[in-house]
């Protein structure tokens, strides 16, 4: 039995509390030296799991330096988690100083924080790197005895956790003596995270309780024939959403994008007769409008919040009796994580409520609650770690202290998504942060890293360090701009693609109003309330989240499944009964194409299921060989269950199109001239450092940022195609973008099976398809034709 | 069909519009570029790690230009480097393909904003401007505030770096172009690493009067269009 001092006792006794036996295990395998990786759903104690050990060590051996840091995603959690944990400290009179240190870190707060460390500290990633690269870190974290990562799950597999994970292996190399308690939500295979925890195999131990919580979810199903075509806002069941507020104490709302947020935000307002409180949260909002909202939840004053993965994470919120999501949960993982937001304390009952928002997103609810039931849970991947995240890294080394490069590719090597790095690429890195790593190098004015006569790496000059920490990070948006109420607060920060198609007069939503665009002002976007009921659609890029490729499988199964579509709306039944009169409905065994004409585009469309990922992939082969056979296709676009691509001349023998080889052709050229490795480029070079995300003093915005990227990229691929950062867009693509592994499974298995119908006209299934936004445009011989075209009409309008 | 190259008229002159950006005068034997902006990629590297490839880009298409059109003159309107600075820290490399460049044809270099001063080193003559025939060439439209009319001459400038956004029958396109109206003539910008500024903006706008003729860049090929807001598309 673990060590618990009498003072947590009586405090548990105090406030009526019972340990949990994993929270038992955990103070045991920390006491015996071990880490610790738990397991288990939100609302299981899991934040105050990680803690515990903590507490007790720390009243036993208090340190006045850094004694526990505790690590989230989110930066609200981190604030959160603070507020959560004074309490009970003061309660019990420890004296600890407790404090979280984010980018939303006041700078007077940062700099006591430099010479009096909060004993307890928590932070994010970004922070945790920049503090290990301040003279005062080895001081500062050689005491630390517990490492605690929240979440992480949301972390690993990611580039934030590759960050995280280089910046884990600096912090234990400075705290030799420290442990590690790592917090995840349930998961498929969750061993493989083990890695994370440092240290010896067998000082390293999962705890999984089999703690179940009860959970009740129920799908909507219109029975009217209103079901959506497309589109994810579900406004049709507006009334069924506010009721649901109506009806229960406090409501959580989960949609999927910033965009949905704000609209649907809207909406509710334009029909809140009995002025119900309504919130909303998400990542685009001031802090200072993201934490009032928080506090207000906190206190129980809503009846309801809108919100995006912002508020995925464990956040400790009382009193919320319902979660609705709306539009479809992309995952069955992440569906569970928010559910788990109701009821938020162990034992009690989940409740949760699902509207989809078209009729595609009626089968992904049941695929995910299918999936829920069975406990099919989605799998974490963990590729390999990002290059660029790692030349960041290594210029953080050098800033913190002059380095030794075999040392740090031994560290580097022990944080686990870099297991595997070469001596060759992590030199390849290095020779890249120092002069830029290019072969004919004609300018030799750029030094980044120099090395000393000593053999030691250090900054070149201070500026390196300026820079460096001004662009941390691996969050690279699409440029942002902040926009201001004119005369009035700062609001939140809007894409800045979104602001160039605005003109003074338009009005669009944010922050939950409707604006009407004034103008730019020293790179603020100045907007006024609207009178405008019709608002532009706010334009947000950010929040996407992809299906998992478990639930779009179930998905095709579901929708040949009389057994199921039998309780389905009358519209839908209706969609689908239509839908194989005049073509067919997909099959497990064949693949559905159909080619239709719609306007003065040929439409090709396949029903592959096979995820948004494969789908972009297959999408960006397609067009390519359409090209070469002349189709001259002009974009496409790609959903998690089909595909549809529109050339200027038909394709009458699909089958040709999708034979499995296509896959061995050139895959690198056509890889190469995508916008979509275009946009991974410019993530690749801003997290590299090869352009800037801010300058000090003044930050610049996307459009003024010093040379467009595809200029940059389509330069380097012509004169160094093996030049590290095209190595790293190609890596990135094939970790995020495509899946060509899926698609090749994809193509074997259909070769010789392709169910191919010539429609007169669109079909009902592809209509959601054909409505979707975020098409890819090709640029080939199809607009190449157009401009012949438009040049011809041209000229026979001047010449008749 | 697509073409390389049009043959069109300006300022009753003879012209043909390249797609890589470049135009040439067959009765003078003088080919024209503008914006070359070598070392603009350079010119980064003080602070970060951007590629020198754009000088090696650009000056191997001057190159090919001057091999296709086999032009007596050729005539570098302005903003060739981008910063006096890169002009004289040009590497050795780079000025040597100059000079092989220069074997070929006579170089004439029109200072522009970026480098009002031009090295001493580089083959060929340098001037703030130049008349052909009826013509002016220069960086900027500027004779023209200080003059109180329009001059007579037609003029052939650069520095705006101008681009066409242009609506098609199923999506737009965003490209260099060439655009003149009856007496001045904008050159897209030549160099590697450069963007450019949409044709419907005022700042372009003021200089052209009626009759706006355009050549667009797509990749191999240029396509001949009169502007017209039908199909000509403004971008913020």
């Amino acid at each position: 039995m673990p060590v618990i001092p009498t003072l947590f006792t009586d405090w548990f006794q105090r406030r009526d509390w019972q340990i949990y036996p994993h929270q038992l295990q955990i103070i045991s395998a920390w006491q015996a030296g071990q880490s610790v990786l738990l397991v288990a759903p939100t609302g299981a104690g899991k934040t105050l799991c990680g803690f515990l050990p903590s507490l007790i060590a720390f009243q036993q051996n208090p340190v006045d330096t850094v004694h526990t840091i505790y690590i989230s995603p989110l930066k609200a959690l981190a604030v959160d988690i603070a507020r959560n944990l004074t309490d009970p400290v003061a309660e019990m009179g420890l004296d600890i100083r407790i404090e979280t240190r984010t980018g939303d870190t006041p700078q007077s707060k940062r700099a006591r924080q430099r010479h009096t460390p909060p004993q307890f500290l928590l932070t994010t990633p970004e922070s945790l790197e920049i503090m290990l690269s301040w003279p005062e870190a080895s001081h500062m974290f050689s005491s630390v005895k517990t490492i605690i990562i929240d979440e992480i799950h949301a972390l690993a597999g990611t580039k934030r956790g590759d960050l995280l994970s280089l910046s884990l292996a600096a912090l234990r190399a400075l705290a030799s003596q420290s442990q590690t308690i790592a917090l995840s939500a349930t998961l498929a295979a969750p061993e493989n995270l083990l890695g994370w925890l440092g240290g010896a195999k067998e000082m390293r131990q999962l705890i999984r309780p089999p703690l179940e919580k009860q959970i009740s979810l129920e799908i909507y199903l219109p029975q009217g024939d209103d079901v959506p075509w497309a589109g994810h806002n579900a406004f049709y069941a507006l009334d069924v959403i506010y009721q649901h507020i109506k009806d229960n104490q406090t409501c959580l709302i989960f949609v999927n994008t910033r965009a949905q947020a704000e609209m649907l935000f809207q909406a509710l307002w334009h029909i809140n007769e009995e002025n119900l409180k309504i919130g909303i949260h998400h990542g685009s909002l001031d802090v200072g409008q993201r934490r009032k909202i928080e506090a207000a939840m906190a206190r129980g004053a809503l009846d309801a919040i809108v919100a995006t993965s912002s508020l995925d994470l464990g956040i400790d919120w009382a009193d919320i009796d319902l979660v609705i999501q709306v539009g479809a949960p992309k995952g069955t993982s992440r569906l569970m994580q928010r559910i788990g937001r109701a009821g938020h304390r162990l034992g009690a009952q989940s409740r949760a409520v699902i509207i989809p928002a078209n009729r595609f997103e009626i089968f992904e609810a049941l695929a995910a609650k299918l999936n829920l039931d069975s406990a099919i849970l989605d799998e974490l991947e963990l590729p390999p770690g990002g290059l660029d995240v790692l030349a960041q890294h290594i210029v953080g080394r050098a800033v913190a202290a002059p380095f030794d490069e075999d040392s740090l590719f031994t560290q580097i090597r022990t944080a686990v998504p870099y297991a595997g790095l070469t001596r060759e690429t992590f030199d390849k890195v290095l020779n890249f942060v120092s002069t830029g790593g290019y072969a004919l190098d004609h300018y030799q004015q750029f030094h980044k890293l120099v090395k000393g006569v000593d053999g030691l790496w250090r900054i070149a000059s201070k500026r390196v360090a300026t820079r460096w920490k001004m662009n941390i990070g691996t969050i690279v948006e699409s440029a942002v701009m902040k926009v201001r109420l004119k005369g009035g607060p700062v609001l939140g920060e809007i894409e800045e693609y979104f602001v160039q198609n605005l003109s003074a007069g338009d009005s669009f939503i944010f922050a939950g109003r409707i604006l009407e665009f004034s103008g730019i002002k020293a790179n603020i976007v100045e907007a006024r309330a609207s009178t405008s009921a019709e608002p532009k659609v706010p334009a947000y890029a950010g929040g996407r989240l992809p299906l998992s490729p478990g639930l779009a499988d179930t998905v095709r199964g579901l929708l040949r499944d009389s057994s199921i579509t039998a309780y389905l709306p009358p519209s839908v039944r209706q969609w689908l009964a239509i839908q194989k009169q005049r073509s067919a409905l997909p099959d497990a065994d064949r693949l559905l194409v159909e080619t239709f004409p719609r306007g003065a585009k040929q439409y090709l469309v396949c029903y592959s299921f096979a995820g948004r990922n494969a789908h972009q992939t297959l999408g960006m082969l397609l067009t390519r060989r359409m090209e070469r056979l002349g189709f001259a296709p002009i974009g496409f676009v790609a959903t998690d269950y089909a595909i549809a691509v529109w050339s200027l001349h038909p394709v009458t023998s699909p089958a040709e199109l999708l034979s499995s080889y296509m896959l061995g052709d050139d895959l690198e050229e056509w890889m190469a001239e995508t916008t979509m490795l275009k946009r991974s480029f410019r993530q690749v070079a801003t997290i590299a450092g090869l352009i800037e995300k801010h300058l000090p003093g003044h930050e610049k915005t996307g459009r003024q940022m010093t040379i467009n990227s595809d200029l940059v990229y389509d330069v380097l691929r012509q004169h160094q195609p093996d030049h590290l950062l095209l190595e790293a867009t190609r890596h990135d693509a094939a970790r995020g973008l495509t899946d060509i592994r899926r698609l090749s499974d994809l193509l074997t298995r259909f070769e010789n099976r392709i169910d191919h119908h010539n429609l007169e006209r669109i079909s009902p299934l592809s209509i959601p398809l054909i409505l979707e936004v975020g098409k890819e445009n090709v640029s080939g011989s199809g607009v190449d034709e157009m401009l012949d075209e438009l040049q011809q009409s041209l000229i026979d309008e001047a010449f008749n | 069909m697509s073409a390389h190259a049009i043959d069109g008229q300006f300022f009753d002159i003879a012209c043909r519009f390249y797609a890589d950006g470049s135009l040439y005068l067959p009765d003078n034997r003088t080919l024209i570029l503008s914006d070359l902006h070598l070392g603009k990629g350079a010119a980064q590297r003080m602070t970060s790690p951007m590629p020198g490839y754009d000088t090696d880009d650009t000056l191997n298409r001057l190159e090919a230009a001057i091999m296709r059109t086999d032009p007596s003159q050729t005539i570098l309107l302005g903003d060739s480097f981008h910063s006096p600075e890169q002009a004289e820290m040009l590497p050795a490399y780079h000025l040597d393909h100059i000079m092989q460049i220069a074997r070929r044809t006579d170089l004439v270099w029109i200072e522009g904003n970026h480098d009002p001063s031009l090295p001493h080193r580089l083959p060929g003559q340098s001037c703030s401007y130049l008349t052909l025939g009826s013509l002016l060439l220069c960086h900027q439209p500027a004779y023209q505030a200080e003059q109180p009319e329009r001059p007579v001459t037609g003029q052939i400038i650069g520095h705006y770096h101008p681009k066409a956004r242009l609506q098609l029958k199923a999506r737009n396109l965003s490209a260099k172009c060439f655009i003149h109206d009856h007496s001045l003539m904008i050159l897209p910008a030549f160099g590697a690493f450069t963007g450019g500024l949409n044709i419907l903006h005022d700042e372009i706008q003021t200089l052209l009067g009626r009759g706006q003729q355009s050549y667009v860049l797509h990749q191999q090929s240029i396509y001949h269009f009169p502007v017209s807001r039908r199909h000509f598309r403004q971008s913020v």
